[in-house]
């Protein structure tokens, strides 16, 4: 019984005992902030690419409906010196990055129209070099990069809906919590295009 | 206390103050650490602020770009435009989307409203001005040049069309020359009289010289038929008074003798054919029949005066003689005129005097009555036997001094009459046949709309009316000359040679005032290229933004010629046109080719009909519109016609004036040379027209023309295969080619022959004419805002609702949210935080 009382009355090492035990805390907790803002900087990042190619990617119909005609044979037919420089802009200067000459937006959910929404977001991410894309999304802890960011878009009467979906890693690993899945859905009208008739893809 | 025992209070102070406060440490962390860890949640939530916003901006832009791709597809199609579709509300599709897009990030934001309104709409004419320049800013001058219009060939033909000075110099000296005719005129009437007079040039019958000495002298003759029974009734009288006074007594009153009473009687009775009433009329009729004769020598010598101050005048301007034949004619009458030997104030003299003794012995003979008659009075009746006798040697010298000049005058003009008048008949016959032409504008075409269904109110053109009057008194006034001519009726020919000299003067005078706007317009355009090393440039950075319209306005808008087919803006009943429409007309009317119209036609078309203003839009004659500006669609194609007419005559000028054919016919027929330019100058432009209203095309400037050998079978051949391109629809009223060709050839008066190395040069249509046209004469603001009309009333085709000013080519967007918390902490809002913002968007 004295000795636990001489034990009470011992408090050498009580501060170093509070603050091993606090400041982990402390420390846990401010990196965990930190984290947040990882995760919205890589959010919002993604977000305005996609913001940016969804727009980019309503306008390709204009100038394929409108100006870059085609007949059955592949020939191109341009009625004025306007459309001849709006295709020279569109093929030397915008690129396969910006603008795309397919009629990706007649079927919905295409393989091919999958991969020229993905070079879209890659132009307005990085510029359009996928590999500086993919080390950046890596650097923003999206999960396999590039690779891990997929799209499904449907056109119907001419609106377009595309759907990005990605997944955010926490910096830090929490037992398999520090997955975040992200998706963001957006829908604007094609522009000078009023067709497509795939609807939203099916959940079975 | 001492020293070292407050030392030891403190120690042991604190360490009891150790000893008491456990968890110290901690509470101090928690104290230094609260704040950090604070100002790391504020600076997370700030960042989710950031990212909220920038997530509102780019949901505002993404939304009201999808607002703005549902554009109104006819516009974009037919004309280019882009503005918002206006068959669903703006707001209700902005929110729409709006709606559609938030569903993803609703965790974040929370709308709270949202509304969308338009701006700038497509009724503002800076808008609209901006967006057609947009649209053609490479394809508008690309056209142009594409066309093959090689502009540099196009300012050094430019410089030689500036160059009025012949007609300028019949209009100065023409007032003078129709004086100095109207003068010749005057004297000719006073001598020859005027039977039909043409009472719209203000002429008065009148007989002539000879009729009025005639007159003179058969009155003379009757006063002297009725003298002698006049003396002898009178004689009697008076010796019966005098008879009657000598025997009368005192109290008597010798008037009442019955001797004189019946001498009397016998004198003036029965009333009215007595013996002194009809003498007494024989000398009225004889007062007025030499007041008329002498005051008609008087007027003769007045005009004669006259006359020759205007030929003086004539001979200062005209020096170099192109009016001294004519001048010559004139004053051999005048040299006629002038043989007479007594001065009109000798001659003012002699018949003042005549005419106051019979206005007195009138007056006395008047007063004859059976209460106071003086013997003496019976002296008076002697001086008839000389009435008129100091004046016949006058009258007769002057009556036959007069005649035979205008005899020699007549004959003069008979000499070379028929010569002279071969020289300008073919082209007056060319011309009287070419004027009724019915080509003005397409009858088909007659939509008549009402002023309140246009978009913008913007004024009209009539400034050609002018023009239109001297031409058709020009062109009335030939065909009395012709007319003169032929039945070799010199009434008719003086008349119609002051008429023609009147009508040449405001002819060239028209001339010149409808094309001074041109050839201004075309100084100043000169000016500009000239001032830069690079013309090409210098023509655009004058012309700028009014060449973007004008060129976007021919290129867009139907006109006349170019309204119909598969080929056109506007397609036609049954098939569509460039832009993939076609227009249907109410019962399915076919158009056609009708034209109608001729150079009378101008004031019964402007005068308007009783046609209603319900047509919804004009039938295919835009372009018309846009340059004039009325609401008659065969009103603005007439207006049309005719200001293009004078473009190609302004044009044409120089060419016509200095061709060699041209130049020697009208040297050949002196009096009618000015007539013979006038004419060719009046043809020319007349033989483009109807190549360009049929498609075909003409030089602009031209080197040749088509009133020469070589011009003829290129005009012909043209001409021909214009008409049979549109053969199927257009009729040309009133002359075939064949027709035409022939009197082509008589105005030159050769052979037809291969039509020689004719150049062909800057080869225009009517559209690119329509451009030149526009640019020189329509003010840009007129253009637009007619522009603007019917972009809103071909919609209407598509849309019956559609407004103009609701074509918005900009949005802006309001949205007003809360962002959520990532902790309620229990602020005021809940803790939300306000976020709005607007946003503007266009195309």
């Amino acid at each position: 019984m004295n000795k636990i009382l001489k034990t009470r009355k011992n408090r050498k090492g009580t501060v170093t005992i509070e603050t091993a035990i606090f400041l982990p805390i402390f420390f846990f907790v401010f990196m965990a902030i930190f984290g947040v803002f990882g995760i919205i900087l890589a959010r919002h990042q993604v977000r305005h690419a996609f913001f940016q190619a969804t727009k980019s990617l309503a306008k390709d119909s204009l100038i394929t409906e409108r100006v870059d005609k085609r007949s059955d044979d592949g020939n191109l037919f341009l009625n004025n010196f306007g459309e001849i420089a709006t295709l020279f802009i569109r093929w030397v200067i915008d690129g396969d990055n910006f603008s795309s000459s397919e009629k990706w937006y007649a079927n919905s959910n295409s393989t091919d129209g999958k991969e020229i929404i993905k070079a879209r977001f890659v132009g307005f991410l990085t510029g359009g070099d996928e590999t500086k894309a993919d080390t950046y999304l890596k650097n923003l802890r999206v999960k396999n990069g590039l690779s891990g960011v997929t799209f499904d878009y449907y056109v119907e009467n001419g609106e377009m809906t595309i759907t990005i979906n990605y997944t955010v890693e926490y910096w830090v690993k929490l037992f398999g919590a520090e997955q975040i899945p992200m998706s963001h859905t957006l829908k604007t009208k094609m522009w000078r295009y009023d067709g497509g008739s795939g609807g939203p893809p099916s959940t079975t | 206390m001492n020293k070292q025992r407050k030392i030891g209070l403190r120690k042991h102070l604190w360490h009891s103050f150790l000893g008491v406060s456990k968890g110290a440490v901690s509470i101090l962390l928690m104290i230094v650490t609260t704040p950090f860890l604070s100002l790391t949640l504020f600076l997370v939530e700030s960042v989710r602020y950031q990212d909220a916003l920038e997530l509102l901006f780019e949901l505002e832009d993404l939304v009201a770009s999808s607002t703005l791709a549902n554009n109104d597809s006819f516009l974009n199609e037919r004309f280019g435009l882009l503005a918002v579709d206006q068959t669903v509300d703006l707001d209700e599709r902005y929110n729409m989307y709006m709606d559609a897009n938030m569903g993803s990030f609703k965790n974040e934001l929370q709308m709270n409203s949202m509304t969308a309104t338009g701006m700038f709409p497509l009724s503002e004419t800076d808008v609209y001005e901006q967006q057609i320049i947009d649209t053609c800013e490479i394809s508008g001058i690309a056209e142009v040049i594409f066309d093959g219009l090689d502009l540099d060939k196009l300012f050094e033909k430019l410089n030689g069309v500036t160059n009025l000075d012949k007609i300028q110099k019949i209009a100065d000296t023409g007032d003078q020359v129709m004086t100095v005719l109207k003068a010749v005129k005057t004297v000719y009437f006073d001598i020859a009289g005027n039977p039909k007079p043409d009472t719209k040039d203000g002429e008065k019958k009148m007989d002539s010289l000879k009729t009025l000495h005639d007159n003179y002298n058969s009155a003379k003759k009757e006063v002297g038929t009725y003298y002698p029974n006049f003396k002898e009734k009178f004689k009697a009288y008076c010796d019966a008074l005098a008879t009657a006074k000598a025997n009368c007594k005192e109290g008597e009153d010798p008037y009442k003798n019955a001797d004189v009473v019946k001498a009397y009687n016998a004198l003036t009775k029965p009333y009215n054919y007595s013996p002194k009433d009809q003498y007494v009329k024989a000398l009225k009729k004889y007062q007025d029949s030499y007041k008329a004769l002498s005051g008609r020598i008087k007027d003769i010598f007045k005009d004669v005066a006259t006359l020759q101050a205007e030929i003086a005048k004539v001979k200062d301007k005209d020096s170099e003689g192109e009016f001294a034949e004519l001048i010559k004619k004139i004053a051999g009458f005048i040299e006629a005129v002038e043989t007479v030997t007594i001065t009109s104030d000798t001659y003012r003299a002699t018949m003042s005097g005549e005419e106051a003794t019979i206005e007195s012995l009138i007056r006395d003979f008047d007063k004859i009555n059976n209460t106071s008659f003086a013997e003496t009075d019976w002296k008076n009746i002697e001086s008839p036997f000389d009435l008129g006798k100091k004046v016949t040697g006058t009258i007769d010298d002057l009556y036959t001094v007069f005649n035979n000049a205008v005899t020699s005058l007549e004959k003069i003009f008979d000499e070379k009459a028929q010569e002279d008048a071969a020289g300008i008949s073919d082209y007056l016959q060319l011309f009287d046949k070419i004027r009724n032409i019915t080509v003005f504008y397409n009858s088909k075409l007659n939509s008549n709309i009402n002023k309140s269904d246009w978009a913008v109110a913007v004024g009209a053109d009539k400034s050609s009316e002018s023009f239109m009057n001297a031409v058709g008194n020009f062109t009335s006034a030939c065909k009395d000359i012709v007319d003169g001519l032929a039945k070799l009726d010199f009434i008719k020919l003086i008349s119609a040679a002051y008429k023609i000299a009147k009508a040449i003067w405001e002819l060239s005078k028209a001339i010149v005032f409808s094309v001074t706007k041109y050839i201004d317009k075309i100084g100043e355009i000169i000016d500009a290229t000239n001032s830069n090393s690079n013309k090409v440039a210098g023509f655009f950075s004058y012309v700028a933004s009014d060449f973007l319209v004008t060129s976007y306005a021919c290129y867009n808008f139907s006109s006349r010629v170019n309204y119909l087919g598969k080929s056109s803006i506007m397609g036609s009943v049954d098939e569509p046109g460039k832009t993939g429409y076609s227009y249907k007309y109410e019962g399915n009317e076919s158009l056609t080719n009708s034209f109608a119209g001729d150079f009378s036609a101008f004031a019964s078309v402007m005068s308007g009909t009783d046609q209603p203003s319900n047509d919804k839009r004009f039938k295919g004659a835009e372009l018309e519109y846009i340059l004039i500006g009325l609401d008659n669609e065969c009103q603005n194609q007439l207006c049309s016609f005719i200001n293009m007419y004078l473009l190609r005559l302004a044009f044409n000028i120089p060419s016509v004036v200095n061709d060699s054919v041209i130049k020697s016919l009208a040297s050949a027929y002196p009096p009618f040379t000015y007539a013979i330019y006038l004419l060719a100058v009046l043809i020319e432009p007349f033989l483009d027209m109807l190549l360009l209203v049929n498609g075909g095309k003409v030089n602009l400037i031209k080197s040749d023309i088509y009133l020469s050998a070589k011009g003829i079978l290129i005009f012909t051949k043209d001409f021909i295969n214009a008409v049979d391109a549109m053969s199927s629809i257009a009729k040309v009223e009133g002359m075939k080619p064949d027709e035409l060709k022939k009197g082509l050839e008589e105005c030159i008066k050769s052979e037809a022959s291969t039509g020689g190395d004719f150049k062909v040069e800057l080869n225009v249509t009517y559209t690119e004419n329509m451009l030149l046209l526009m640019l020189l004469s329509a003010k840009k603001e007129d253009k637009l805002k007619r522009m603007q009309n019917l972009v809103q009333m071909e919609a209407r085709v598509k849309n019956p609702d559609f407004q103009l000013s609701k074509a918005y080519t900009y949005i802006k967007a309001d949205a007003k949210c809360k962002l959520k918390p990532m902790l309620n902490v229990g602020f005021a809002n809940n803790g939300y935080i306000d976020v709005s913002n607007t946003r503007y968007l266009g195309y």
